[in-house]
């Protein structure tokens, strides 16, 4: 195996990561600032690359698709907040586990009501298809936007949580919900604000990944599992967990895939057990 | 038209109904009202391959529409059960069961995976009733999984492969041959057959690589296949995994390096591709439209299927109307629902339902049938138009020896 080959490697496998990174970070907000653990990300994943692909399909720009479809699945996602899931709060996980999952059925057949099993067809945009030169090897343009976007998508997240005052709320409200309330923030926009974004980045992880994974009802499937696993990993709730075990596990898999194919379907899941056995509260996580 | 499930079931509901009416009127002539005859049709209606399940399920009411237009079989009229196997054996066979005790089916027909396949044959074999197979497996015309009762419409991976592989070796590119398989029954039996070619016409195989049922992102194994410079990869997977690794392998540029070979493309998946993905990759198939230009029996049959669906017929729907309408017609001429009798009344026998003249090996069940071999167009003719047809293949060319496969 050479140098370039294994290069190629590590980028394949940081770009794959990639994707886990931005849907797991919505996926560790949620359950660092709500408390739950939603199983209806993948749905959200799912839908945020149905309206994508629509909108590039309406529009021809895949840059107002990436807007779209963050923007309006976080309107979707304070709407099942103030809906249903605000409604259950205090009366523990399972409740919320239990709504989260029938919404996720809920989005998934009624998409296929809408649109069918067959889904739209999402390319890669024409600005971002073809190669570029690495200096080792060729890669797709578009693998590597989907990198940088991880990047801007992580610093944004970042920069909302620790340099705006709602981010300051939400912090503030993931530590001591009742003293922040007692201190005049509005905690039910806080949280309905903070499982919006949650849902937002969902809805882009979808947008981002629909041109090379194809869009359909049960996209969002597995990458609910794998996210998950990264979360735990990381450490439920935190933020640069979610990034570097994002991007470890990605390229983790991606030599796996390199050296033994066979436990490509069980790494990710030996990754965790491994996690939970040495540091239970993952990488990054602090309880 | 694309019709989702809820609309069909709507559909089926609606055509039941409809057909119950000129029943009901022969009921007063005739005194008693006769027992329909019913077909049980488990189908992966959810999951990764629902598209192709739809043609399937569209192929078998077109097949059981004709009958009950003409009057039904043996003057009975004909049920269509379709049932949700969710692309799970354990689903497949519980369906299978229940199809057989609850709703008291005469016969089995259907599904599309090689491992429920496997289980609905089993409940089939179990209670003795025919089963007539629309998908693809090896095991299933061989010992122990092969019973008197089990017919095989489908071509076998053996047959599919040994055709498209002696083909892209002896013509095409070169000799040097990667495989990424799904790593399930389907997939190794594929990659068994392209192994026994590579060793039979002396190419080599420089890698071979398993990946999981229903991977969507197949980057990592790409690097890898390009470092082993191949002048044939060959993706042994099926339906959405066809689509995922051929667009990610040629978003990496493989194509310019390799011939990409894939079994069989489905007509949902083919769709799905497109023509950039597609273009200049070759496929084996039981069945592509366009070969209507050359079978009068395949444009009657194309006509049929798109007045009714608004759609051509996919390999897979094919299947279903051939596999159902065989069963049928074996019925009409022993004039009895006895699966030994009318097991025994096709063994052996020759039909043409859509195509050219295919016939159940009386040793193994198995339907010999023509094997066409695809080139995908880079410039497509017209939305259906995906495939060039580059070489046709005799069934009895490639089909193992009834000794081979263990029976006596």
């Amino acid at each position: 195996m050479s140098a370039q080959a294994l290069l190629l490697q590590l980028v394949t496998g940081v770009v794959v990561g990639a994707i886990w990174v931005i849907v797991a970070i919505g996926l560790s907000l949620i359950f660092g600032i709500l408390r739950i653990v939603n199983f209806a990300h993948g749905a959200f994943y799912m839908l945020g690359a149905y309206l994508a692909a629509f909108a590039v399909g309406w529009t021809g720009h895949f840059w107002i698709a990436l807007l779209v479809a963050p923007l309006s699945m976080a309107a979707f996602g304070v709407l099942v907040e103030r809906g249903l899931i605000g409604r259950l709060y205090g009366r523990g996980l399972v409740y919320s586990v239990l709504a989260t999952y029938a919404v996720s059925l809920v989005v998934i057949e009624g998409v296929k009501i809408l649109w069918g099993t067959v889904g739209p067809q999402f390319r890669v945009p024409a600005e971002l298809a073809g190669m570029v030169n690495l200096g080792f090897s060729l890669f797709p343009k578009y693998r590597l936007f989907v990198l940088l976007a991880t990047a801007l998508t992580v610093l944004g997240v970042w920069w909302w949580l620790h340099r705006t005052p709602m981010g300051l709320f939400v912090r503030a409200a993931s530590q001591d919900p009742l003293m922040t309330q007692a201190l005049g923030v509005d905690i039910a926009r806080v949280l309905a604000g903070a499982f919006g974004a949650g849902v937002a980045l969902a809805g882009l992880g979808g947008a981002l990944a629909g041109p090379l994974r194809g869009v359909f009802p049960e996209m969002g499937l597995d990458i609910l599992v794998e996210s998950f696993v990264v979360v735990v990993i990381g450490g439920m709730g935190s933020l640069l967990g979610a990034v570097v075990a994002g991007l470890l596990v990605g390229v983790v898999q991606s030599f796996t895939f390199l050296w033994a194919p066979v436990f490509a379907n069980v790494v990710l899941f030996l990754l965790m057990i491994a996690t939970l056995l040495v540091r239970p509260q993952g990488l990054f996580g602090t309880e | 038209m694309r019709i989702t499930r809820r609309e069909f079931l709507r559909g089926v509901v609606a055509g039941g109904a409809a057909l119950a009416v000129p029943e009901a009127l022969r009921s007063i002539v005739h005194a008693a009202p006769r027992e329909p005859i019913r077909i049980g049709f488990p189908a992966p209606l959810t999951g990764a391959f629902a598209d192709e399940a739809n043609y399937m399920v569209q192929g078998a009411t077109l097949a059981v529409e004709e009958f009950n237009r003409a009057g039904g079989v043996l003057g009975r009229q004909v049920e269509l059960l379709v049932r949700d196997d969710r692309l799970s054996p354990d689903e497949g066979a519980r369906r299978a069961l229940e199809l057989i005790e609850r709703e008291r089916v005469h016969f089995l027909a259907g599904v599309l995976s090689a491992a429920v396949q496997l289980a609905v044959n089993e409940v089939a074999k179990r209670h003795r009733r025919i089963f007539v197979s629309t998908s693809q497996s090896d095991k299933i015309v061989m010992p122990p999984d092969f019973s008197p009762w089990t017919f095989h419409e489908a071509l076998t991976p053996w047959m599919t492969s040994t055709a498209l592989a002696r083909y892209v070796l002896r013509e095409g590119r070169g000799k040097r041959v990667y495989i990424l398989y799904a790593d399930y029954a389907y997939g190794q039996e594929h990659t068994a057959a392209w192994r026994r070619v590579i060793g039979e016409v002396g190419a080599s195989l420089v890698g071979v690589d398993p990946h999981p049922l229903g991977t969507t992102d197949y980057s990592a194994y790409l690097p890898k296949i390009m470092a082993a410079r191949p002048d044939v990869l060959v993706l042994n997977n099926f339906g959405r995994d066809i689509v995922n690794s051929a667009k990610q392998a040629v978003e990496l540029g493989l194509k310019q390096r390799a011939q990409i070979a894939v079994p069989i493309i489905p007509t949902a998946a083919a769709l799905e591709a497109g023509p950039e993905v597609l273009g200049d990759v070759v496929c084996a198939s039981s069945y592509w439209w366009e070969v209507q230009e050359r079978i009068p029996k395949a444009k009657e049959f194309n006509t049929k299927f798109s007045r009714r669906f608004n759609r051509v017929p996919s390999d897979y729907a094919a299947y279903a109307y051939s596999g159902v309408r065989e069963l049928l017609e074996a019925v009409q001429r022993t004039g009895t629902t006895d699966s030994d009798r009318v097991a025994k009344a096709m063994e052996g026998r020759r039909y043409a339902h859509y195509k050219d003249t295919q016939y159940w090996r009386a040793c193994d069940h198995q339907s010999v049938q023509t094997i066409f071999l695809l080139r995908g167009r880079e410039r497509p003719r017209g939305p259906y138009g995906l495939f060039d047809i580059i070489a046709t293949v005799e069934g009895e060319r490639v089909i193992p020896s009834c000794e081979a496969l263990g029976h006596r």
